[in-house]
């Protein structure tokens, strides 16, 4: 039933939000910047550092969650027996996390805010020749390199200036490119309603009018676009059943999908799928990594996919009548899924008009 | 230096004190020579020379030793202790001083987490768990690599020590004036607290040679040969490293604020 919701949007790293509250957000508006975003986590052994015991570790501490660090600054104190034992931060960035459990600390490197443009690195700019140029590449197509990781092994070595993917080991040419995987560090409403409160620093509180939908399993991150609902059944949805326009649109169909279908909506940029169910094999075909390990956002593909039952069968009846009663009705999906502990599972949020009384502050 | 610390452990009559202390403890040698470095000098001694040069206007560091790669590294330093937590009930203490186990780069080696598991992993009979990366550690403290053959070094229980401590409280009371007299006539003008440690070094290592040239301790050298490995000769040898026993955080708690 549709009904006032609210939906908490977060910053995945430190930034500023540019809305206030009482003021209206459309789906593609930005509502928060990020200074920079959430890297990578180094851990760091502090119990071995200090020679303490985990369970010790909290009145040893110098810092605690959330504490800023540079590199180089004291983490820990044992002044047991009289001898001094520190433990060291070997990175700068942010402590995300203390285990009393295991004597560690873990800290979280922040990545500076970049373009999304690759990086070119080629023998003509290191003044090599191309047959020394790919002897010396460290990398092949498709790795994921960290921040410093050696790429092309000369003297001096040429090192990753960001954590990303190799695109291309062009030997022939002698270049090498690298697309940094760095997120949007925008915060995007993807949905339309009242901004009503800010309950953290990094979080933003908008009520929202409309209906929620659970799916099983999903792949991507958010998106939000108009629903077209695609009825052909049960059956397979193929390349024939697609809409001429799919871009700015999530297709909701009630059987499973073709991967040649899959291929199209990619090409004509649509914004989502929503079906019944995806068989691996289609699924594997599709996504860049095993589908049965990378779900939700782990998996990176050209837009979100939520499965309403699974693998195989049908969409719920009840849930099929559902879209079919918003065809054209805008809809914000998270493919977001946990299966461990915390059970996250994917949603699909119905947005729809207010009733007459409008929106409730 | 020399002569001026061997001029306090005179005035101070430490060595006959310490012989007094072995006949009324009635420890193995080679435990003993452990009780002298851990109860007296290093949770004795140390105290009261902070508290002595402190009445004289030098404040002293409660921390002496500090872990820091660079400051831990000193081979010229006449004495070197360090008692390190390998467990909550298991803490190792190790020595270092001149001619007698003189590695500086072993402190960190030490520290590593497969050796402090290793020590964790003992029982009471000696036998431990190994790990490949302690087991040159081993060797580098003149114990055996062989996992069947019980771990051979002193094993102190801090209950008993403990239970013993107000003969090493005694000995300090009864320094306490003796060393006030002699640090006035030696505290000089330029006296820094790097230079009161450096004595106490100094003096600690001076009292262990004359320990060791009375017979009172045991503590041979690490074994250079072929011959000094043989199982007789090492019997009752303290090679510097000795485990003790016991909830040793609470022992600190206990024992820190002592002056």
């Amino acid at each position: 039933m549709p009904e006032y919701r609210m939906i908490r949007r977060k910053m995945t790293g430190e930034g500023n939000f540019l809305v206030a509250i009482g003021q209206k957000v459309k789906s593609n508006d930005v509502i928060a910047k990020m200074k920079n975003l959430s890297g990578q986590l180094t851990r760091v052994f502090v119990s071995d550092d200090i020679c303490s015991e985990p369970s010790t570790l909290q009145e040893k501490l110098r810092v605690s969650e959330g504490y800023k660090v540079a590199k180089g600054d004291i983490l820990a104190e044992n002044r047991h027996f009289f001898t001094r034992r520190v433990s060291r931060s070997p990175v700068p960035g942010v402590v995300a996390l203390v285990s009393n459990h295991l004597g560690c600390i873990f800290i979280r490197n922040p990545l500076p805010e970049s373009t999304e443009k690759e990086i070119y690195i080629t023998a003509e700019a290191l003044n090599m020749n191309k047959l020394k140029f790919s002897d010396a590449i460290r990398v092949k197509q498709g790795d994921i390199v960290d921040q410093g990781r050696i790429l092309v092994d000369v003297k001096p070595p040429v090192t990753a200036p960001a954590l990303g993917r190799i695109r291309e080991v062009d030997i022939k040419n002698g270049r090498l490119i690298l697309s940094p995987l760095y997120h949007r560090p925008e915060l995007v409403a993807h949905v339309q309603g009242v901004v009503t409160a800010f309950p953290e620093e990094s979080v933003c509180e908008i009520q929202v009018y409309g209906e929620e939908l659970q799916g099983a399993f999903g792949y991507g991150g958010e998106s939000s676009g108009t629903l077209e609902v695609v009825d052909c059944g049960i059956k397979r949805l193929t390349t024939e059943d697609l809409p001429a326009e799919l871009t700015g649109k999530i297709v909701v169909t009630a059987g499973d999908v073709a991967s040649e279908a899959l291929e199209l909506m990619m090409k004509q940029q649509g914004l989502g799928l929503i079906c019944g169910s995806l068989s691996p094999t289609v699924l594997r075909e599709f996504c860049p990594q095993d589908p049965m390990t990378f779900l939700g956002s782990r998996m990176t593909i050209p837009f979100p996919i939520i499965l309403m039952n699974g693998w195989r069968g049908a969409m719920d009846k009840q849930v099929w009548q559902i879209f079919q009663k918003h065809q054209g009705a805008l809809v914000s999906v998270d493919a977001e899924t946990q299966l461990r502990a915390n059970v996250i599972r994917p949603r699909i949020l119905i947005l729809l008009t207010p009733p007459e009384e409008g929106m409730k502050p | 230096m020399n002569t001026t610390v061997i001029s306090l452990l005179e005035q101070t009559q430490t060595v006959p004190t310490m012989q007094r202390i072995a006949q009324r403890l009635k420890l193995k040698p080679r435990e003993f020579a452990a009780a002298v470095a851990f109860c007296g000098i290093h949770m004795t001694l140390y105290p009261l020379w902070i508290h002595m040069w402190g009445q004289l206007g030098v404040e002293l560091p409660l921390q002496m030793v500090d872990t820091d790669p660079e400051t831990i590294g000193h081979s010229d330093t006449p004495w070197k202790m360090i008692v390190f937590s390998c467990s909550q009930t298991k803490a190792l203490l190790h020595v270092q001083t001149k001619g007698f186990s003189d590695k500086p780069d072993l402190f960190q080696k030490m520290m590593i987490h497969p050796f402090r598991q290793l020590i964790e992993s003992l029982d009471d009979d000696g036998r431990f768990v190994a790990y490949a990366e302690a087991l040159p550690i081993l060797t580098d403290i003149g114990c055996s690599t062989d996992h069947n053959v019980p771990l051979d070094i002193p094993m102190l229980s801090l209950e008993k020590l403990e239970s013993q401590f107000d003969l090493w409280r005694d000995w300090g009371k009864q320094m306490e004036p003796r060393l006030y007299a002699w640090l006035q006539q030696h505290k000089g003008d330029s006296v820094t607290p790097e230079k009161a440690i450096e004595l106490y070094r100094e003096f600690a290592a001076v009292l262990w040679q004359e320990l060791l040239q009375k017979k009172i301790i045991q503590a041979a050298p690490l074994p250079t040969g072929w011959f000094s490995q043989l199982k007789g000769f090492r019997k009752e040898v303290f090679h510097g490293t000795a485990l003790l026993q016991g909830d040793h955080e609470s022992f600190w708690y206990r024992h820190e604020k002592w002056k």
